[in-house]
């Protein structure tokens, strides 16, 4: 067995200390993030008369985040694009730490121009839905793309 | 925050204010003693003779024992600034100011070497304690430049809370001057950062780990002022950017307090290998002379300066300044 003199070993006894210290007061987290799966599926649609088609736009955001009066509506998780309207299946992950709520916003993109009604260009419907059984694994929702031009902050609530 | 022109300004006048710190003033008598031909007559102050005696150094002052006695001890202060003390020495400081804080203590080991532990703080909302170890690369009698390597762990609490190992490396030139010793510090902190990421699906719970790094640049330039031999300040002006490069320099300052003095006394180093009955004869020589003021103490030094006329103490065991 080595045998330290004297102030060594209490230097090593105090280093040993701290780091005990350090290991118990923080271990080592930090980012711990908690994601939840949903699978979402269901169909998108939009009313009679309006164009049918062109690129489906999804967005999934959080109903709310935020607390106190710092809270907000709509803080985005994910978006996917659908390749037409009509049935879909999507799976997403929705991390818990960032809000409250699940909310699938949508609009057609008729003219295939990437852009929400872009100025000279027709109007292209939108909608939203707020998924009232979050959190569950398996999500279904029917969405009618109704509003022009609208986007979700002006759907929501 | 304290004006850095102000901090400075007022080491310039402490130092202006206070006693020559430096190892020459201890050995003043006997430089005045001293004859053309190296011998010297008895000390004017009978303190440095009574402390001699018992360990075996000479009563009557030689060539050498002069030599030896120029040779002085160093103010803490001034190893303070270039992060590394002597043989046989211990240090503390501590300082405090905006935003960072903080506690170190080193002791002197052989070969320029010194273990240190210090804790820093930023608004007592980042901790890091860490230990290390400092060794003193360049030593010229205007200019030091050492080294030192830390481990720790970091802690910072609120909104960006961060927990990890931490290592840091630092670099300090340090130009002792007669009362003064102005110095740079520059540092590198790296802390590795463990994320947890944890998926729940229907089938079950998955959970995987990830890492990432923060880098922290840290530059400091002070003056380290002695006020005694054991006792200086430390003032500073820190430019630190934590989290490079996603985030921005935040300047500070910071005043502080060192303390040092000897972890054992020196005779007893140079004892070691010789029969117990020699120790204690020193011993007793030692604990005579320890009765003595601050001065007697320093004029004691020199004793210890036969182990530093060989090897890394003579580069570094208290060259006077």
């Amino acid at each position: 067995m080595i045998r330290l003199p004297p102030q060594p070993r209490l230097a090593a006894v105090g280093l040993a200390s701290l780091l005990s210290l350090c290991l118990s007061l923080g271990a080592c987290v930090n980012d711990d993030t908690t994601l939840y799966e949903v699978n979402l599926s269901g169909t998108i649609d939009v009313a009679e008369g309006s164009p049918s088609g062109g690129q489906v736009h999804v967005e999934v955001l959080h109903a709310r985040s935020g607390k106190g009066t710092l809270s907000y509506p709509l803080r985005p998780i994910t978006e996917f694009e659908l390749d037409e309207l009509g049935e879909f299946e999507e799976s997403v992950l929705v991390p818990l730490e960032n809000g409250e709520g699940l909310v699938v916003y949508a609009w057609l993109d008729s003219d295939g121009d990437g852009f929400l009604c872009a100025p000279g260009a027709a109007p292209e419907p939108a909608g939203i839905v707020e998924l009232e059984d979050f959190p569950a694994h398996e999500l279904e929702l029917e969405l009618v793309l109704t509003e022009p031009c609208a986007g979700a902050e002006i759907l929501y609530p | 925050m304290i004006a850095p022109a102000s901090l400075l300004g007022a080491a310039l006048l402490l130092a202006e204010a206070a006693p020559a710190p430096s190892a020459r003033d201890a050995s003043a008598p006997l430089e005045a003693t001293s004859t053309d031909d190296g011998a010297a007559s008895a000390p004017a102050d009978g303190r440095v003779a009574r402390g001699r005696g018992p360990a075996g150094v000479p009563s009557t002052f030689t060539r050498s024992t002069v030599l030896h006695a120029r040779i002085g001890v160093e103010p803490s202060a001034f190893e303070a600034a270039s992060g590394v003390s002597s043989s046989g020495r211990w240090l503390a400081s501590a300082t405090a100011g905006y935003p960072w804080w903080g506690v170190r203590l080193q002791l002197g080991f052989r070969h320029g070497l010194s273990p240190l532990v210090e804790v820093q703080t930023a608004l007592a909302r980042r901790w890091r304690p860490a230990a290390g170890l400092s060794m003193l690369w360049v030593n010229l009698p205007r200019l030091r430049i050492g080294g030192e390597a830390l481990l720790g762990w970091l802690f910072q609490a609120g909104e960006l809370g961060r927990r990890g190992p931490n290592a840091e490396l630092r670099v300090r030139v340090a130009a002792p001057l007669r009362r003064l010793a102005p110095y740079i510090m520059l540092g590198s902190q790296h802390t590795l950062l463990a994320d947890r990421t944890t998926v729940i699906r229907a089938s079950g719970e998955e959970r995987s780990w990830s890492l990432r790094g923060e880098w922290t640049g840290w530059g400091t330039v002070g003056v380290a002022v002695p006020i005694t031999r054991r006792v200086g300040l430390d003032l500073g002006v820190d430019l630190t950017w934590v989290d490079a490069p996603e985030t921005i320099v935040i300047p500070g300052a910071h005043g502080g307090i060192i303390i040092g003095g000897f972890r054992q006394n020196p005779a007893q180093n140079k004892s070691r290998g010789k029969s117990r009955g020699q120790n204690q004869g020193q011993n007793q020589g030692q604990s005579r002379t320890r009765r003595g003021s601050h001065d007697a103490a320093s004029a004691r030094a020199p004793r210890a300066m036969p182990s530093a006329s060989s090897g890394a103490e003579a580069a570094y065991g208290g060259r006077s300044l």
